[in-house]
């Protein structure tokens, strides 16, 4: 059962770097469509990567994308070279992604977000127009009702 | 030219033809960040449950159909 919230405090209270992205990024914005799994963008960094893996090790994370299912049991070193890592956990599904289309890599996504206090702890999110910019550079279909949401949200804050 | 005209049409407008319930929307923004992703997380245990529910009928009906020989 996918559990966002204990995958959210998790990180943060390992004082991972990371910004909320993607379909729970939209849902903090307002919109109605449920999604079934938590993106992020972190630093690749090796230093946010150790406090990645000491969080990611405690909830029996898994490669889902390589054949197999995987361990995860690479290092600091190997991961830091990584661009993404798709995951199953035992709090559900964590896609954890360097860079995000239409919006740029770590530094621009934390520069296009927001902080804001969840579950106890400060996060950041992706900002509502950020999230709108990289739904609609990504152009899938999918992602086509949760622009008309955010766009509809957005004329709505800026009247 | 058909641009400015799509530019100039409300986005509200555009979500309310494209189906969206924008009652829900409304009620969304009447929350605080953390009550919307309590909201959601609540929703995906709905969906969850009658997902297994869904699950649990197929295959009873499977067994059915293969007792009876379908």
């Amino acid at each position: 059962m996918q559990d966002s919230q204990k995958l959210i405090k998790l990180l943060a209270g390992n004082e991972v770097r990371f910004v909320i992205i993607g379909g729970l990024a939209a849902v903090v914005h307002g919109s109605s469509v449920v999604t079934e799994d938590l993106d992020i963008c972190v630093s690749f960094d090796r230093e946010n990567v150790r406090r990645l893996l000491d969080a990611l090790v405690k909830i029996n994370s898994e490669h889902r994308l390589i054949g197999k299912k995987r361990a995860l049991k690479e290092g600091v070193e190997e991961i830091s070279s990584f661009k993404s890592l798709y995951l199953t956990t035992d709090l559900g599904f964590i896609d954890i992604l360097s860079s995000v289309a239409g919006v740029g890599g770590f530094n621009e996504v934390a520069g296009h977000s927001v902080e804001l206090d969840l579950f106890g702890f400060k996060c950041r999110v992706l900002d509502i127009d950020a999230v709108i910019e990289s739904k609609k550079t990504m152009g899938r279909p999918k992602d086509k009702e949760t622009v008309v949401q955010l766009s509809a949200i957005r004329e709505k804050q800026t009247r | 030219m058909n641009q400015t005209r799509c530019n100039s049409k409300s986005k509200w407008k555009e979500a309310e033809e494209y189906g969206i319930d924008l009652s829900i929307i409304d009620s969304n923004l009447r929350m605080t960040p953390t009550e919307r992703l309590i909201a959601h997380q609540a929703a995906l245990e709905t969906v969850s449950c009658f997902r297994e529910a869904g699950r649990a009928y197929y295959a009873r009906q499977s067994k059915t159909n293969k007792t009876s020989g379908r």
